[in-house]
């Protein structure tokens, strides 16, 4: 990003200076994002959009005490990690705890090994079939592009937060596990739940399906 | 290592070989984000320089996660009404040069 305002050194003053137009990229740039990122701690749509908003009126009551230990962007976010924890465990109420981190779908099914008693048992019953056999196109196309989206849209809240956070967004793990409130180890368990499952769907589209 | 291999779990090969894929392809995110002890790295290192099953499933870690930061945000810009309240809103609390 080449905009004046893409280096917090230059921004952060700016907005506390109330300069609009920093503040009017700024909005422009993240909302998109945050909405993605509220969408995996709340039910609806709807409630994302008003996490974003509170978000936004949050950052202009606080900008003036932000105080750049942190990143803007890690500071912003974890504003609405606190507005969407608060939203979503209003509407996630009904669910058990068991159902926001959801269960380990192996990452490839067992019987894809071999059996008990085999000498080799628990290695390969045969190799998974590779994708570098897929058009590098096919598996750059916005239709694989889709597949991930959906599979990570269909994760259980906390697995989906960890791979929007760590894989989409590009953040660091101890950045995520800090946000989040959890440990390293448990953002490793529900990042690898998430890849799994991710890998999974991907596969089945590019190994199962026609190229158009 | 298939089925038709022809020597048994205690021959000559690297001891890494011996830990069961199954058990390996569940290890990957540990050990791409270097979370496993040398120990178990190194099993896996050993693992994954012979067996073309989990090497091709590593590759395909990789490439989900590349997949995955490819996604582009969704068109859920801020609607116009919202965006021009929390703009009033800032021009109120911040008043600067706007």
């Amino acid at each position: 990003m080449s905009s004046p305002y893409a280096d917090d050194d230059a921004l952060v003053p700016a907005l506390r200076a109330g300069d609009e137009a920093a503040f009017c990229w700024l909005i422009d740039t993240y909302s998109a994002h945050l909405h993605r990122l509220a969408r995996s701690f709340v039910a609806s749509h709807a409630a994302a959009e008003e996490v974003v908003q509170e978000t936004w009126l949050g950052v202009i009551r606080g900008i003036g005490g932000f105080g750049q230990r942190s990143s803007l962007r890690t500071w912003i976010c974890r504003i609405l990690v606190n507005q969407a924890r608060r939203r979503g465990a209003r509407d996630h109420r009904a669910l058990p705890a068991s159902a926001l981190a959801g269960e380990h779908e192996p990452v490839a099914p067992l019987e894809s090994f071999l059996p008990e008693g085999h000498a080799w048992a628990g290695h390969w019953a045969s190799t998974p079939p590779r994708w570098d056999d897929v058009p590098g196109e096919r598996l750059e196309s916005e239709e694989t592009l889709d597949v991930v989206r959906r599979a990570i849209e269909a994760l259980p809240p906390l697995p989906r937060q960890v791979i929007v956070l760590r894989d989409v967004e590009g953040w660091s793990a101890a950045d995520v596990a800090e946000l989040l409130g959890i440990s390293d180890g448990n953002q490793r368990v529900l990042l690898h739940r998430a890849r799994a499952r991710v890998r999974r769907a991907v596969d089945a589209h590019l190994t199962t399906t026609e190229p158009r | 290592m298939s089925d038709d291999t022809p020597t048994g779990p205690d021959d000559e090969l690297p001891t890494g070989a011996h830990v069961p894929c199954v058990e390996v392809v569940e290890l990957l995110t540990d050990y791409l984000e270097g979370a496993l002890p040398p120990e178990q790295a190194k099993l896996l290192d050993e693992h994954l320089a012979l067996c073309d099953g989990c090497a091709t499933v590593l590759e395909q870690w990789r490439t989900v996660i590349r997949l995955a930061g490819r996604v582009p945000p969704g068109d859920d810009a801020l609607d116009p009404r919202v965006r021009a309240a929390i703009l009033d809103a800032f021009r109120h609390d911040r008043p600067g040069h706007g």
